[in-house]
């Protein structure tokens, strides 16, 4: 409960950027996760003055602090599942200083990612992270995900690209992390340890990215089997060759079909496509382009186009990065998209095991359709869970397939998330994962946060199960469900 | 009245692709009002986690209908339409009194601004008859406003055709009312009146300068009334390859031109009136940044207007500041009498009229 003295101090400076409307409170306990939380408050900041004054009023009071970009976490990240206040970036998006000459931009975190590629692209110079969500995603948010999307393969995550964080600690100093040189040895790196932390170790205000030259051209290939391990097979052959594509893609068939169904696209409908993005010049794209037919078709490939044309390239690209919220056109009315198990991480060539051991397990498991698609290249897979979500028994049916799908993807030596995070939805799979580091990451975050007030409950600290706080109008029995 | 619309809600997925396309939810920067906030707020509704309240109605009213939620949804929800169902809920307890007296206006008096001093065709000159071609329904913000600019220029632009065409004694199309979440009797009753009048003139199409009236027309009632043998179209599809470059004067201010929400990304029409423009010789012309399927909202649609006016009038700056200085000129009598409080507009019909040879 937030005092009402703090909440009189918070729009003594603040106005009419605190709401405690019930409306507003509703909306911003959501995020694209499957929880839902009231919020008590919601407050909108636009410096990072009074995001310390905030920080410090809720260390006081030992109120919780939720930070949102655009509120696009699929695993619950933003959702103020402790209650306090919400805390929105949507006013700090400046793009504060574009540093070509010394590769680096400055932003403020609720900057766009692809609002902050539009910039750059005017200097001939982009942030190479590509999620799919990029129309939306904040930098705040990937930086506190460790977003990295499409391009990993060749360029990395958003770690990568982090030189330097202004942030709000959980007791109300600001501390600057790293540097803005491209080397930086100097001590801890502080500011690798926030990447990832999901606002559970402070409040990033200010974000300068390395950014790199855009490429000189691309071409796109898109190859279609009728048998997914091969689809899987031809990833591992084209890296182990070896050739570093931009980025390959995975879809699967309910994928595919979900994509074709939400928007024009000329995707064949197969049991799965992979989609290679080369880089280069025209004479290395040529040569790549061969060398990729080649063990396409060496793999049984039923259909390969390939396309340089810019429209027909973003058409692609584009619909890759609409599977997601396709989703829930593939059974319309009848299934829903819920994001569970949506993310994980696994050595490049276990990925044609992964695939089939998915499909295996759903077998199992006759109120789930599963999606699987990803970033096949760099290992990282997204599984997506078709139910319906107002049956208790598909719930049931499908908290045991997020078990046997994790356990296996621990297994085959690969780990529960690659770019999502860990959340609410993710966190008893993790501590399974982590077994021998949970309890040092716990102590850091004690450390850092003593009053528990960046976003509690979540990531390391959560230890309850994953249906929990649901969103959906479902009764479970017990208190869970809407 | 929600219930209708679950599976819309719970086809959200959440992305957010909408938030970044909507024109309200970039000037007000709050997740609260946005189309998927819109949608999160009716599910609490429908759900009873969320007590109907000013806030939540507050938040449904924000809106001007535009459908760029819709253009911009992946997962194909119609948040319009939940919006639509919404605002039912919402409209009993928390309309506000300026939405009231419109939507009584329009009950007892036929049209949204009160009584008409003379029928709606007079100041055109063109008495309505019987057993014409075509129909005119001028609208009411025609009717009403504007100096009935848009709608002289409309007629004289078919009169200079030879047309047989009549005006209606019509009444409002009802699409205010829809838009408020007035209850369906009123939009019903407005309805039947017009669909009597244009029975009564024996025609089998009707011709629209308002895209609000089209979409009513063309959408809402086919569901209330059988009107599958009448055709409707707005007037720049109709007069698409009836004019030529011989029958303008040549040159223009500089102008560009504004797509009305209901006519372009309800009806995909982008380029019969940009190939009408066109037609006028050396026309200097220049689109905006934000244009056909990406058009940002003028602010007043939906309903927002009376609502929240100062919100509107936000919009309409934002959108006159691509015009750089140019006469906007759009195919909606709305969006042209809101932009006219901000910079000079101007109807198609208006520009074609007064370049046409006379």
């Amino acid at each position: 409960m937030i005092p009402s003295e703090m909440l009189e101090e918070l729009r003594s400076f603040l106005g009419d950027r605190v709401s405690t409307a019930p409306a507003d409170t509703y909306v911003f306990g959501f995020d694209a996760s499957i929880h839902h939380h009231k919020a008590e408050a919601v407050v909108f900041p636009e410096s990072t003055e009074e995001v310390q004054r905030i920080v410090k009023l809720c260390n006081k009071y030992k109120v919780p602090i939720t930070p949102r970009g655009s509120g696009s976490a699929l695993a619950g990240q933003a959702v103020p599942i402790k209650g306090g206040i919400v805390m929105s970036f949507k006013r700090m998006n400046r793009i504060k200083e574009v540093k070509v000459e010394d590769l680096q931009v400055i932003v403020e975190p609720g900057v766009i990612n692809d609002q902050l590629n539009a910039e750059l692209k005017k200097y001939g110079f982009f942030f190479p992270p590509s999620p799919g969500s990029g129309k939306v995603a904040t930098i705040g948010g990937m930086v506190a995900m460790n977003a990295s999307g499409m391009r990993a393969l060749k360029y990395g995550a958003t770690r990568d690209y982090v030189m330097a964080l202004e942030v709000v600690t959980p007791t109300g100093e600001i501390a600057h992390f790293g540097t803005h040189t491209i080397k930086d040895a100097s001590s801890y790196q502080m500011a690798k340890l926030m990447v990832g932390s999901e606002g559970t170790l402070g409040i990033i205000t200010e974000i300068t990215l390395r950014i790199e030259p855009l490429p000189k051209d691309t071409s796109i290939v898109l190859a279609a089997f009728e048998d997914a391990r091969m689809a899987g097979q031809t990833i591992s052959d084209i890296i182990a060759y070896p050739l570093i594509p931009a980025s390959v893609e995975f879809m699967d068939r309910v994928c595919l079909q979900s994509v074709v169904n939400s928007r024009a696209v000329d995707f064949p409908v197969v049991d799965a496509v992979v989609m290679i993005e080369l880089e280069g010049t025209e004479e290395e794209i040529k040569e790549d382009l061969k060398k990729v037919e080649q063990i396409a078709k060496k793999n049984g490939a039923v259909d390969i186009r390939v396309s340089s044309d810019p429209a027909k390239k973003s058409e692609w690209l584009e619909a890759r990065k609409a599977v997601l919220p396709s989703m829930s056109q593939y059974a319309r009315g009848k299934m829903f998209m819920v994001s569970l198990a949506d993310d994980m991480s696994l050595p490049i060539s276990k990925i044609p095991d992964a695939v089939y051991g998915f499909h295996e397990i759903e077998k199992r498991h006759p109120h789930v359709v599963l999606g699987v698609y990803g970033h096949a290249g760099d290992g990282n897979l997204h599984t997506i869970f078709l139910i319906d979500p107002r049956e208790k028994e598909a719930w049931e049916d499908a908290e045991k397939m997020v078990e046997e799908m994790y356990d296996l993807v621990i297994e085959l030596g690969g780990t529960v998330s690659g770019e999502h995070g860990i959340g609410i939805t993710k966190a008893p799979f993790m501590r399974k994962e982590k077994k021998d580091s949970i309890e040092l990451m716990k102590r850091i975050k004690r450390a850092l946060d003593p009053n528990d007030i960046m976003n509690p409950g979540k990531n390391v600290e959560w230890d309850d199960g994953i249906l929990v706080d649901l969103r959906y109008p479902v009764n479970l029995g017990g208190e869970d469900g809407a | 009245m929600l219930e209708e619309y679950v599976d819309q809600m719970m086809q959200c997925t959440s992305c957010s692709f909408c938030t970044v396309t909507c024109p309200v939810m970039n000037v007000l920067l709050t997740d609260a009002s946005s189309p998927r906030g819109r949608v999160q707020i009716a599910y609490g509704l429908y759900t009873g986690e969320l007590e109907l309240d000013e806030s939540a109605s507050k938040r449904l009213y924000e809106c001007t209908t535009c459908g760029m939620c819709d253009h911009s949804c992946p997962s194909g929800v119609h948040i319009v339409d939940v919006i639509k169902a919404a605002r039912k809920v919402v409209y009993p307890e928390f309309s506000v009194e300026k939405q009231r007296s419109f939507v009584n206006n329009i009950g007892e008096k036929g049209h949204t601004y009160g009584e008409a001093k003379e029928p709606v065709w007079a100041f055109t000159g063109h008495e309505p008859k019987e057993n014409a071609e075509i129909a005119y329904f001028m609208g009411c913000k025609i009717t009403a406003e504007s100096g009935h600019a848009q709608g002289i220029a409309a007629v004289r632009i078919l009169e200079h055709l030879n047309e047989d065409f009549t005006t209606l004694n019509e009444v409002c199309c009802g699409a205010p009312l829809m838009y408020m979440g007035a209850p369906e009797e009123k939009i019903r009753a407005q309805m039947e009146k017009n669909m009597a009048e244009i029975r009564k003139r024996g025609v089998k199409k009707v011709i629209f300068s308002c895209p609000s009236c089209y979409y009513m027309f063309s959408k809402v009632y086919p569901k209330y009334v059988d009107i599958s043998d009448i055709e409707f179209q707005h007037i720049v599809e109709y007069l698409d390859g009836k004019l030529d470059m011989d029958d303008f004067d040549s040159g223009t201010e500089p102008i560009t031109y504004h797509d009305p929400c209901h006519l372009g990304r309800t009806f995909g029409v982008y380029e019969e009136p940009r190939k009408l423009i066109k037609l006028i010789p050396d026309a200097d012309y220049m689109e905006m940044e934000h244009n056909r399927e990406n058009s940002l909202c003028c602010g007043a649609g939906g309903s927002l207007a009376l609502y929240e006016p100062s919100l509107t009038k936000k919009m309409a700056e934002r959108r006159v500041s691509e015009s750089d200085g140019r006469i906007i000129v759009s195919a909606c009598p709305n969006c042209v009498g809101n932009f006219s409080k901000h910079t000079k507009a101007m109807s198609i019909e208006e520009l074609l009229w007064n370049k046409m040879k006379k």
